[in-house]
């Protein structure tokens, strides 16, 4: 099939003069909360590196190297690109409900984010829920382990209770290993005493 | 025309097995915007793509000629697909308690908007996308790429 579909472009391109117009064009563009990150762009002659906001590259099939980046103009981004950038597809988004000390009973403040929580599955009608429970790095490190499950697990069954499928959700634990906040071995730290729930 | 109709049959009994199958196999993110022709193409079958639809590794996402198609990754990676489009995610590790971290995905044709998650941030130089002409390396955040062939 693969080889049939690679003879078939083969065919087409013998078939226009000139060659192929075959290329490939990379853009970076500011992130959602307007940061711009570091790309590169290799081929087997060479790579380059974008850097700055709406910098481009272009890398032609054969044998030349990827092009110097430019700054592709907005209006062209924008009217190659319309399809995607028009799309609107939501992020996850990430909740922290926090626990009393050596606890799997919420803060008051957190049955108010729960409810947050409750909302934003119904909102975009969620069937991809993870849970992660942590800890702070005070008691051992099993203990934390077992306490942070403990966590994660609460809230999961608090989620079922509100009528949520187990299903769709997915439950994990950390310990003390990811905390918000770092600290030394053996302090209490209300912050790390944590479960994250990423609804997406 | 026999053999049309035995892919034809084939494919709807797959389909049934891999759909009780699901539940076993790690998914790596899911659908969550589809509009026209969008697809998944998981071993040989063509599923249609739905909001919600569980994405895997190994997967290929194709649009036809109206199609597009937004995805949501386990490591909050967004990634949305123009028409004509076909992506497949090759390699997907997200484990931040392990520090066991890869994503590598093929864009063969079309347009795609990409903007990286927790992969790009916590393990730099990991993220990879190919195309027929380049290797896209992504330290971060938001890319647009589009391949003609």
């Amino acid at each position: 099939m693969r080889v049939f579909a690679g003879l078939q472009s083969l065919l087409i391109c013998a078939m226009i003069a000139g060659g192929c117009a075959a290329k490939t064009v990379v853009v970076l563009v500011p992130d959602p909360n307007g940061e711009i990150g570091v790309v590169s762009v290799s081929n087997e002659k060479g790579s380059v590196s974008l850097k700055d906001a709406n910098q481009a590259t272009e890398v032609k099939a054969g044998a030349v190297s990827p092009s110097e980046p430019w700054i592709l103009p907005k209006d062209k981004i924008e009217s190659l690109f319309r399809d995607v950038i028009a799309l609107q597809v939501p992020p996850p988004e990430h909740f922290l409900l926090y626990f009393e000390s050596n606890s799997i009973q919420l803060k008051p403040e957190s049955k108010e984010t729960f409810g947050k929580v409750l909302d934003e599955i119904a909102k975009r009608d969620s069937k991809s829920i993870s849970v992660v429970g942590h800890s702070d790095t005070a008691g051992n490190k099993a203990y934390n382990l077992e306490l942070s499950r403990k966590r994660a697990s609460a809230v999961v069954n608090l989620l079922i209770e509100r009528g949520i499928a187990s299903e769709f959700m997915k439950s994990t634990s950390h310990g003390e290993e990811n905390p918000l906040v770092e600290t030394g071995d053996h302090v209490s730290e209300p912050r790390n005493r944590r479960v994250e729930v990423i609804i997406r | 025309m026999n053999r049309l109709a035995f892919i034809t049959i084939a494919s709807f009994v797959l389909f049934g097995w891999f759909t009780l199958c699901d539940a076993q196999v790690q998914l790596v993110g899911i659908v969550k915007v589809t509009q026209g022709d969008a697809f998944i193409v998981r071993q040989d079958n063509v599923l249609k793509a739905e909001t919600n639809m569980p994405i895997k590794a190994g997967d290929r996402l194709r649009t036809g000629g109206s199609g597009k198609m937004g995805l949501v990754f386990e490591d909050d990676t967004v990634v949305s697909l123009g028409p004509g489009s076909e992506f497949v995610v090759e390699d997907f590790l997200f484990e931040p308690l392990d520090n066991k971290f890869s994503f590598v995905a093929r864009l063969y044709r079309g347009i795609m908007s990409f903007i990286s998650g927790q992969i790009a941030k916590l393990a730099k130089e990991t993220v990879r996308i190919e195309t027929p002409h380049a290797t896209v390396g992504l330290r971060g955040t938001h890319i647009l790429v589009k391949v003609e062939d």
